[in-house]
Protein backbone atom coordinates (compact mmCIF):
# COMPACT_ATOMS: atom_id res chain seq x y z
CA UNK A 1 0.00 0.00 0.00
CA UNK A 2 1.01 3.54 -0.89
CA UNK A 3 2.82 5.03 2.50
CA UNK A 4 1.23 8.48 1.85
CA UNK A 5 -2.44 6.35 1.99
CA UNK A 6 -1.26 4.52 5.15
CA UNK A 7 -0.69 7.71 6.74
CA UNK A 8 -4.09 9.20 6.22
CA UNK A 9 -5.24 5.61 7.33
CA UNK A 10 -3.76 6.05 9.88
CA UNK A 11 -4.36 9.21 10.76
CA UNK A 12 -8.02 8.64 10.35
CA UNK A 13 -8.29 5.86 12.59
CA UNK A 14 -6.53 7.33 15.82
CA UNK A 15 -8.71 10.28 15.35
CA UNK A 16 -11.83 7.63 15.23
CA UNK A 17 -10.33 6.14 18.35
CA UNK A 18 -10.09 9.04 20.37
CA UNK A 19 -13.30 10.04 19.85
CA UNK A 20 -14.77 6.75 20.34
CA UNK A 21 -12.63 6.79 23.60
CA UNK A 22 -14.18 9.95 24.69
CA UNK A 23 -17.33 8.40 23.74
CA UNK A 24 -17.03 5.69 25.75
CA UNK A 25 -15.86 7.99 28.94
CA UNK A 26 -18.31 9.62 28.73
CA UNK A 27 -21.31 7.18 28.93
CA UNK A 28 -19.07 5.80 32.03
CA UNK A 29 -17.33 2.57 29.95
CA UNK A 30 -14.12 3.24 30.87
CA UNK A 31 -12.69 -0.22 30.78
CA UNK A 32 -14.52 -0.29 27.42
CA UNK A 33 -12.94 2.92 25.93
CA UNK A 34 -9.07 1.95 27.10
CA UNK A 35 -9.82 -1.19 25.12
CA UNK A 36 -10.93 1.15 21.80
CA UNK A 37 -8.12 3.12 22.31
CA UNK A 38 -6.39 -0.16 22.46
CA UNK A 39 -7.93 -1.98 18.94
CA UNK A 40 -6.93 1.71 17.55
CA UNK A 41 -3.18 1.55 18.18
CA UNK A 42 -3.03 -1.97 17.40
CA UNK A 43 -4.37 -1.49 13.99
CA UNK A 44 -2.03 1.60 13.06
CA UNK A 45 0.56 -0.97 14.41
CA UNK A 46 -0.53 -4.05 12.43
CA UNK A 47 -0.84 -2.10 9.11
CA UNK A 48 2.60 -0.26 9.61
CA UNK A 49 4.83 -3.56 10.65
CA UNK A 50 3.28 -5.84 7.73
CA UNK A 51 5.66 -6.46 5.35
CA UNK A 52 4.91 -5.55 1.50
CA UNK A 53 6.79 -7.72 -0.64
CA UNK A 54 8.62 -5.47 -3.14
CA UNK A 55 7.34 -5.08 -6.69
CA UNK A 56 8.60 -6.35 -10.23
CA UNK A 57 8.26 -5.88 -13.84
CA UNK A 58 6.52 -9.23 -13.86
CA UNK A 59 3.82 -7.78 -11.38
CA UNK A 60 2.72 -5.32 -14.04
CA UNK A 61 1.91 -7.71 -16.69
CA UNK A 62 -1.20 -9.28 -16.96
CA UNK A 63 -1.96 -13.08 -16.39
CA UNK A 64 -2.29 -15.27 -19.90
CA UNK B 1 0.20 -30.40 -13.16
CA UNK B 2 1.98 -26.90 -12.60
CA UNK B 3 2.93 -24.80 -15.30
CA UNK B 4 7.02 -23.98 -15.22
CA UNK B 5 5.25 -20.29 -15.18
CA UNK B 6 3.36 -20.48 -12.48
CA UNK B 7 6.03 -22.11 -10.68
CA UNK B 8 8.48 -19.43 -11.28
CA UNK B 9 6.20 -16.88 -10.08
CA UNK B 10 5.70 -18.69 -6.87
CA UNK B 11 9.13 -18.91 -6.17
CA UNK B 12 9.96 -15.51 -7.21
CA UNK B 13 6.80 -14.00 -5.12
CA UNK B 14 8.20 -16.23 -1.78
CA UNK B 15 11.61 -15.21 -2.85
CA UNK B 16 10.49 -11.56 -2.00
CA UNK B 17 8.19 -12.37 1.33
CA UNK B 18 10.12 -10.77 4.01
CA UNK B 19 11.78 -13.32 6.09
CA UNK B 20 10.21 -12.34 9.24
CA UNK B 21 6.90 -13.04 7.86
CA UNK B 22 4.57 -15.83 9.35
CA UNK B 23 1.45 -16.94 8.72
CA UNK B 24 0.27 -17.92 11.30
CA UNK B 25 0.73 -14.01 13.28
CA UNK B 26 -0.73 -12.72 10.35
CA UNK B 27 -3.88 -14.60 10.71
CA UNK B 28 -4.11 -14.65 14.35
CA UNK B 29 -3.51 -10.08 13.75
CA UNK B 30 -6.76 -10.53 11.61
CA UNK B 31 -8.86 -12.07 13.90
CA UNK B 32 -7.79 -10.52 17.05
CA UNK B 33 -8.86 -7.37 15.53
CA UNK B 34 -11.70 -8.74 14.18
CA UNK B 35 -12.80 -10.42 17.39
CA UNK B 36 -11.88 -7.38 19.24
CA UNK B 37 -14.39 -4.91 17.30
CA UNK B 38 -16.82 -7.70 18.01
CA UNK B 39 -16.70 -7.82 21.63
CA UNK B 40 -16.96 -3.80 21.47
CA UNK B 41 -20.16 -3.95 19.42
CA UNK B 42 -21.48 -6.61 21.55
CA UNK B 43 -21.31 -4.49 24.97
CA UNK B 44 -23.55 -2.18 23.63
CA UNK B 45 -26.24 -4.56 22.45
CA UNK B 46 -29.03 -5.22 24.91
CA UNK B 47 -32.92 -6.48 25.06
CA UNK B 48 -32.46 -6.85 21.12
CA UNK B 49 -35.84 -7.08 19.22
CA UNK B 50 -37.13 -9.89 16.91
CA UNK B 51 -37.16 -7.45 14.14
CA UNK B 52 -33.87 -5.97 15.05
CA UNK B 53 -32.19 -9.79 14.50
CA UNK B 54 -33.41 -8.88 10.62
CA UNK B 55 -30.81 -6.60 10.43
CA UNK B 56 -28.03 -9.51 10.01
CA UNK B 57 -29.49 -11.66 7.03
CA UNK B 58 -30.13 -8.23 5.22
CA UNK B 59 -26.33 -7.05 5.88
CA UNK B 60 -25.35 -10.64 4.95
CA UNK B 61 -27.02 -9.99 1.64
CA UNK B 62 -25.85 -6.53 0.97
CA UNK B 63 -22.82 -7.17 2.31
CA UNK B 64 -23.09 -10.59 -0.34
CA UNK B 65 -23.55 -8.16 -3.42
CA UNK B 66 -20.88 -6.03 -2.08
CA UNK B 67 -17.83 -8.56 -1.96
CA UNK B 68 -19.50 -9.82 -5.76
CA UNK B 69 -19.04 -5.89 -6.96
CA UNK B 70 -15.80 -5.55 -5.72
CA UNK B 71 -14.13 -8.42 -6.85
CA UNK B 72 -15.62 -8.17 -10.67
CA UNK B 73 -15.12 -4.56 -10.54
CA UNK B 74 -12.19 -3.48 -8.49
CA UNK B 75 -9.71 -6.76 -8.01
CA UNK B 76 -10.47 -7.49 -11.41
CA UNK B 77 -10.15 -4.54 -13.62
CA UNK B 78 -7.22 -2.25 -13.55
CA UNK B 79 -8.47 1.11 -12.00
CA UNK B 80 -6.46 4.78 -12.69
CA UNK B 81 -6.67 5.19 -8.75
CA UNK B 82 -3.00 4.31 -6.47
CA UNK B 83 -5.37 2.21 -3.72
CA UNK B 84 -7.44 0.38 -6.42
CA UNK B 85 -4.68 -0.23 -8.44
CA UNK B 86 -2.97 -1.50 -5.71
CA UNK B 87 -5.78 -4.15 -4.82
CA UNK B 88 -6.32 -5.16 -8.66
CA UNK B 89 -2.28 -5.68 -8.53
CA UNK B 90 -2.51 -7.99 -5.57
CA UNK B 91 -5.40 -10.11 -6.94
CA UNK B 92 -5.06 -10.30 -10.47
CA UNK B 93 -1.70 -9.88 -10.82
CA UNK B 94 -0.45 -11.96 -7.94
CA UNK B 95 -2.81 -13.92 -6.59
CA UNK B 96 -3.98 -15.26 -9.60
CA UNK B 97 -0.64 -16.46 -11.17
CA UNK B 98 0.40 -17.95 -7.57
CA UNK B 99 -2.56 -19.90 -7.91
CA UNK B 100 -4.32 -21.51 -10.92
CA UNK B 101 -6.81 -24.26 -11.40
CA UNK B 102 -3.57 -26.46 -12.08
CA UNK B 103 -2.55 -25.55 -8.17
CA UNK B 104 -4.64 -24.27 -5.61
CA UNK B 105 -2.78 -24.69 -2.74
CA UNK B 106 -0.61 -23.26 -0.37
CA UNK B 107 2.59 -25.13 0.45
CA UNK B 108 3.16 -23.37 3.85
CA UNK B 109 2.16 -20.62 6.47
CA UNK B 110 4.37 -18.46 3.87
CA UNK B 111 2.05 -18.41 1.60
CA UNK B 112 -0.95 -17.22 3.49
CA UNK B 113 1.01 -13.67 2.27
CA UNK B 114 -1.06 -14.15 -0.99
CA UNK B 115 -4.06 -14.81 0.18
CA UNK B 116 -5.40 -13.32 3.27
CA UNK B 117 -6.18 -9.68 3.03
CA UNK B 118 -2.61 -7.44 5.12
CA UNK B 119 -4.49 -5.58 8.24
CA UNK B 120 -4.88 -2.54 6.31
CA UNK B 121 -8.10 -3.99 4.52
CA UNK B 122 -10.08 -5.13 8.02
CA UNK B 123 -9.55 -1.57 9.62
CA UNK B 124 -11.05 -0.01 6.07
CA UNK B 125 -13.49 -2.15 5.90
CA UNK B 126 -14.97 -1.43 9.67
CA UNK B 127 -14.26 2.53 8.78
CA UNK B 128 -16.25 1.87 5.82
CA UNK B 129 -19.08 0.31 7.58
CA UNK B 130 -19.49 3.05 10.18
CA UNK B 131 -21.59 5.74 8.31
CA UNK B 132 -24.12 2.74 7.95
CA UNK B 133 -23.73 1.79 11.13
CA UNK B 134 -24.32 5.91 12.53
CA UNK B 135 -27.68 5.94 10.24
CA UNK B 136 -28.87 2.30 11.70
CA UNK B 137 -28.20 3.28 14.98
CA UNK B 138 -29.71 7.21 15.11
CA UNK B 139 -32.46 6.63 12.27
CA UNK B 140 -33.83 3.17 13.09
CA UNK B 141 -32.23 1.90 16.53
CA UNK B 142 -28.89 1.27 18.68
CA UNK B 143 -29.27 -1.97 18.71
CA UNK B 144 -29.59 -2.01 14.42
CA UNK B 145 -26.65 0.10 14.21
CA UNK B 146 -24.35 -2.39 16.56
CA UNK B 147 -25.93 -5.51 14.49
CA UNK B 148 -24.98 -3.50 11.34
CA UNK B 149 -21.53 -3.03 12.54
CA UNK B 150 -21.28 -6.94 13.93
CA UNK B 151 -22.51 -8.62 10.93
CA UNK B 152 -20.22 -6.51 8.56
CA UNK B 153 -17.15 -7.38 11.08
CA UNK B 154 -18.02 -10.53 10.97
CA UNK B 155 -18.74 -11.41 6.94
CA UNK B 156 -15.38 -10.02 6.59
CA UNK B 157 -14.08 -12.83 8.69
CA UNK B 158 -16.28 -15.34 7.54
CA UNK B 159 -14.58 -13.94 3.69
CA UNK B 160 -11.11 -14.89 4.99
CA UNK B 161 -11.78 -18.14 6.51
CA UNK B 162 -13.87 -19.51 3.16
CA UNK B 163 -11.27 -18.10 1.01
CA UNK B 164 -8.30 -19.73 2.58
CA UNK B 165 -10.50 -23.25 3.12
CA UNK B 166 -10.20 -22.67 -1.31
CA UNK B 167 -6.44 -22.91 -0.69
CA UNK B 168 -5.51 -25.87 1.57
CA UNK B 169 -4.78 -28.93 0.27
CA UNK B 170 -7.98 -31.35 -0.06
CA UNK B 171 -9.39 -32.87 3.58
CA UNK B 172 -12.61 -33.76 5.34
CA UNK B 173 -13.67 -30.56 6.54
CA UNK B 174 -13.49 -29.23 3.13
CA UNK B 175 -14.67 -31.75 1.11
CA UNK B 176 -17.98 -32.76 2.90
CA UNK B 177 -18.74 -29.28 5.13
CA UNK B 178 -21.66 -27.93 3.38
CA UNK B 179 -20.95 -24.38 1.48
CA UNK B 180 -17.35 -24.65 2.08
CA UNK B 181 -16.85 -27.54 -0.48
CA UNK B 182 -19.41 -25.49 -2.13
CA UNK B 183 -17.30 -22.71 -2.79
CA UNK B 184 -14.08 -24.55 -3.04
CA UNK B 185 -15.59 -26.00 -6.64
CA UNK B 186 -17.06 -22.39 -7.20
CA UNK B 187 -13.04 -20.79 -6.59
CA UNK B 188 -11.08 -23.59 -8.34
CA UNK B 189 -13.26 -22.86 -11.37
CA UNK B 190 -12.74 -19.22 -10.75
CA UNK B 191 -9.03 -19.54 -10.74
CA UNK B 192 -9.05 -20.85 -14.37
CA UNK B 193 -7.33 -18.24 -15.99
CA UNK B 194 -10.16 -18.37 -19.40
CA UNK B 195 -12.99 -17.59 -16.78
CA UNK B 196 -11.16 -15.29 -14.41
CA UNK B 197 -13.12 -11.89 -15.92
CA UNK B 198 -16.25 -13.42 -16.08
CA UNK B 199 -17.49 -15.91 -13.95
CA UNK B 200 -17.84 -17.09 -9.84
CA UNK B 201 -17.42 -13.51 -8.57
CA UNK B 202 -18.45 -14.39 -4.78
CA UNK B 203 -15.80 -16.03 -1.95
CA UNK B 204 -18.06 -16.55 0.55
CA UNK B 205 -22.03 -17.57 -0.76
CA UNK B 206 -22.64 -17.47 -4.22
CA UNK B 207 -25.71 -15.96 -3.81
CA UNK B 208 -24.97 -12.59 -5.76
CA UNK B 209 -23.79 -14.96 -8.66
CA UNK B 210 -26.52 -16.65 -8.97
CA UNK B 211 -28.31 -13.43 -8.68
CA UNK B 212 -26.69 -11.57 -11.29
CA UNK B 213 -25.79 -14.66 -13.69
CA UNK B 214 -22.62 -14.50 -13.18
CA UNK B 215 -21.88 -18.02 -12.11
CA UNK B 216 -20.54 -21.28 -14.19
CA UNK B 217 -23.47 -23.45 -12.65
CA UNK B 218 -27.12 -23.80 -14.04
CA UNK B 219 -29.27 -23.73 -11.45
CA UNK B 220 -31.21 -22.53 -8.35
CA UNK B 221 -30.41 -20.51 -5.41
CA UNK B 222 -30.22 -23.40 -2.90
CA UNK B 223 -28.83 -25.27 -5.56
CA UNK B 224 -26.16 -23.36 -6.19
CA UNK B 225 -25.69 -22.82 -2.03
CA UNK B 226 -25.22 -26.71 -1.79
CA UNK B 227 -23.85 -27.90 -5.06
CA UNK B 228 -20.48 -28.91 -3.29
CA UNK B 229 -18.46 -30.35 -5.67
CA UNK B 230 -21.03 -31.29 -8.42
CA UNK B 231 -20.09 -30.40 -12.13
CA UNK B 232 -23.45 -31.86 -13.36
CA UNK B 233 -25.65 -28.47 -13.12
CA UNK B 234 -22.40 -26.57 -15.44
CA UNK B 235 -23.12 -23.97 -18.01
CA UNK B 236 -22.51 -25.77 -21.50
CA UNK B 237 -21.55 -22.12 -23.36
CA UNK B 238 -18.54 -21.46 -20.65
CA UNK B 239 -15.11 -20.37 -22.21
CA UNK B 240 -13.19 -23.78 -20.95
CA UNK B 241 -14.49 -26.75 -18.82
CA UNK B 242 -13.68 -25.94 -15.18
CA UNK B 243 -11.52 -28.26 -13.42
CA UNK B 244 -12.68 -29.26 -9.54
CA UNK B 245 -10.97 -29.48 -6.51
CA UNK B 246 -10.16 -32.80 -6.71
CA UNK B 247 -8.75 -32.49 -10.26
CA UNK B 248 -6.67 -29.46 -9.02
CA UNK B 249 -5.24 -31.26 -6.28
CA UNK B 250 -4.74 -34.62 -7.74
CA UNK B 251 -0.71 -34.51 -7.70
CA UNK B 252 0.95 -34.73 -4.95
CA UNK B 253 2.31 -31.27 -3.76
CA UNK B 254 5.25 -30.28 -5.87
CA UNK B 255 8.96 -29.82 -4.24
CA UNK B 256 9.36 -26.24 -5.28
Amino acid sequence: MPTNIKVGLSIVVLVVGVLMYIWEADQGNVQLSWIVIGLSVFMVFAMWIFPETGQTREDQKEPD
Amino acid sequence: MMADKQLNFRQDYRARIAGWYNGYVHIAVIYVIGGTALYIYAQHMGQVLWWEWLTIPIVIFLCNIFEWFLHKEVMHHHINNRGLSAIYQRHTLNHHRFFTDSEMRFRDHTDWRVTVFPPYAMVVFILMSMPAGLIGGFMVSPNVGWLIMSTTTGMYLVYEFMHFCCHVDENAFVRHCPLVNTLRRHHTAHHNSKLMMEVNMNLTFPIADWLFGTSDLDRGLFGHLLNGYSATHLKTDLKDQPKGPLEAAAYPMAAE
